[in-house]
């Protein structure tokens, strides 16, 4: 127990830095960081991601306070009163308040996972292989949804992904497909996750901070961390019930597969303002606009793990990678997981609250001191990074060059793609349904003499195919939206 | 479409039938987005295909670290097999962190390189150390 909250501590630390330097994120953290599981258990395992995760989003609000400039795209909200706060001299009472509405989130996101992942999963235990196909196809749709402004692009990204990952031997008659002869050894098991994921997020990332010419980040002349207006507990008496409605929202966003840490941040601060009786000093530094971001967007932790945990679908990027800390133990997330391993689902809740807790004791306390992380520069770190990135490639399978080749290809290619507007999520995503796609599409149409009517006579498949439905209804409401925002200058 | 289904999921076929349905769906995927650009372009009056305009890079990117990085990575990968994991990255991550530390105008100062060589001795025998001799793990 003591080894695993030392990992939980050092996953926390580490992913607070992560987060708390622009350009880096808590996905990031946790792709790098996955190879070096390979030495544990799943348990110390998940506590060292889950920390890693928990430390990456709450380090966000760091730079979003002290320089405007959001540490991950959560944050994006954090900085509209955090930064006015920091300005006018309140940048600890500002830090504080978004420390403790961080903690609040996901404590409230914890209590929903622990309620709502095991009902669910008691329900996908009944699922054949046509309900299975139908989940993912469900997942897939999932994809539009995380492509805002740019659906048909999105759901382009993730079929591609879905195409890369048959590359190699289908298991069910030993043949190999899409393999040329020269990698026929290297390729027999297909693309790894691991180079494709740390590729996709951490080399990709260097390639772009490097375009960028690893610009540092310094404090404003006009923001110190001293600051004259102490924080105070009594700074949330009134704004209980806007914690819950942001923590609540935040956590339903997470359960949504694909929605992201940004947008449940924006609507939760929209709604903070809505129901504002002061809404003119929200964007102002109103302490209530920082609760909102921040209880939203760590309200997506434990939300993000109820599909995971579920059905084996990841709610967002950062679950996409840590399906990957299960794969390597050889561990299948999804309806069977919690009755097939109960000691590892309670483990997972120790482990989320215990990360919960240091990440509030890791940041509150010596926030002055964690706050100087802000200055690091992404010049010295990167370089560090990519020697754990190799790492983790090479060890992949246990000293195989052509992983660390993979790493390199799937850099480039995350980096082309950003530039061609392709989603890189949906992309990973797609690698790492397409297999189960594949494979209970096979058993289910073979299983019931080859009829594709099959798909359409179960009750169970019918309520999946209604949710197709208006998820994919929701998908180009939502794109049509993003689009009349991109038009109208507004990012998400 | 039963006769269609039971030909290509025969067992000597299996394999084929998924890659040629998503190919065939990417395929689709790329016409739309073909021709919802060509319905954009004819919208807003622009040209189909722009080079003219059209900027891969940001504008006024670092030249000598995009490519600079993209050479040592490669550099690298097929250095590791040959030299020694550590002695390899010792010598490569020295030279990543000067080039990401490098000013215009004054490329090398004597400070930053001391940094630099220091952080590839420690981090790439640190790191070393922890994954091959602490956890065990296999390393080029």
């Amino acid at each position: 127990m003591i080894l695993n909250l030392g990992l939980a501590l050092l996953g926390t630390a580490i992913g607070i830095i992560f987060g708390a330097i622009p350009g880096m994120t808590a996905t990031m953290a946790v792709a790098v960081f996955l190879p070096m599981t390979y030495a544990f258990q799943l348990v110390p395992a998940l506590y060292l991601l889950l920390g890693l995760y928990v430390g990456g989003i709450s380090g966000g609000l760091i730079p979003a306070i002290l320089i405007n400039v959001p540490g991950t795209p959560s944050s994006v909200c954090t900085g509209f009163d955090g930064y006015p706060m920091a300005r006018r001299g309140e940048s600890e009472r500002a830090l504080k308040i978004g420390i403790t509405a961080s903690f609040l989130g996901g404590m409230i996101s914890l209590i929903v996972l622990a309620l709502l992942t095991p009902p669910l999963a008691k329900m996908a235990i009944k699922f054949s292989a046509i309900e299975k196909f139908l989940i993912i196809l469900f997942a897939m749709t999932v994809i539009a949804a995380l492509s805002k402004g740019s659906m048909t692009k999105g759901v382009f990204s993730g079929f591609l992904g879905v195409l890369l990952s048959l590359v190699g031997e289908l298991s069910m008659n030993n043949r190999m497909r899409m393999v040329p002869d020269f990698l026929k050894n290297e390729l027999r098991s297909g693309f790894q996750l691991l180079p494709l994921l740390i590729g996709l997020f951490a080399i990709c990332q260097m390639f772009q901070e490097a375009e960028k010419g690893m610009q540092s980040n310094n404090l404003d002349e006009g923001v110190t961390v001293e600051g004259a207006q102490k924080f105070s507990f009594s700074d949330f008496k009134g704004q209980w019930v806007n914690v819950l409605r942001s923590s609540l929202f935040g956590t339903f966003m997470g359960i949504l597969p694909g929605v992201g840490g940004s947008a449940a941040s924006l609507i939760a601060y929209s709604q903070a303002k809505s129901f504002s009786k002061h809404p003119e000093l929200m964007g102002k530094g109103a302490p209530e606009g920082l609760i909102a971001s921040e209880s939203s967007n760590n309200g997506l932790t434990g939300g993000a793990l109820v599909p995971l945990l579920s059905l084996g679908i990841p709610g967002d990027a950062t679950t996409a990678v840590l399906i990957g800390a299960f794969l390597l133990q050889g561990i299948q997330v999804g309806p069977l997981f919690i009755d097939q391993h109960p000691d590892i689902w309670n483990q997972i809740l120790l482990a989320l609250l215990a990360c919960n807790v240091l990440m509030f004791v890791v940041m509150f306390f010596p926030i002055k001191l964690i706050s100087q992380v802000v200055k690091v520069r992404s010049a010295r770190m990167y370089p560090i990074i990519l020697l754990m990135c190799i790492v983790g490639a090479y060890a992949t399978r246990s000293g195989v060059m052509f992983d660390v080749w993979c790493l390199l290809i799937f850099g480039v290619l995350g980096y082309v793609m950003n530039k061609i507007g392709l989603p890189v999520a949906p992309f990973l995503i797609g690698f790492i349904l397409g297999g189960d796609l594949e494979k209970y599409f096979i058993e289910a149409v073979k299983g019931n003499n080859y009829d594709l009517a099959v798909f359409f006579q179960r009750p169970i498949a019918l309520v999946i195919w209604v949710l197709i439905a208006i998820f994919l209804g929701y998908s180009i409401w939502d794109n049509a939206k993003g689009k009349t925002l991109e038009k109208a200058g507004i990012k998400d | 479409m039963q006769k269609l289904l039971r030909e290509w999921l025969k067992i000597r076929n299996m394999h084929l039938f998924f890659p040629y349905a998503i190919g065939i769906i990417c395929a689709i995927l790329f016409v739309i987005i073909l021709i919802q650009r060509a319905l954009k372009c004819r919208k807003d009056g622009t040209p189909f295909i722009n080079f003219k305009d059209y900027h891969f890079f940001i504008p006024g990117y670092d030249k000598i670290k995009l490519w600079g990085s993209l050479i040592l990575f490669i550099l690298y990968v097929i250095a590791l097999p040959r030299l020694h994991f550590a002695w390899a990255s010792v010598i490569f991550i020295f030279l990543f962190n000067v080039l990401f530390d490098m000013k215009p105008g004054k490329p090398f100062e004597f400070k930053s390189v001391l940094v630099s060589a220091v952080i590839a001795l420690a981090g790439s025998w640190g790191v070393w150390y922890l994954f091959y001799q602490v956890f065990n793990i296999t390393l080029p």
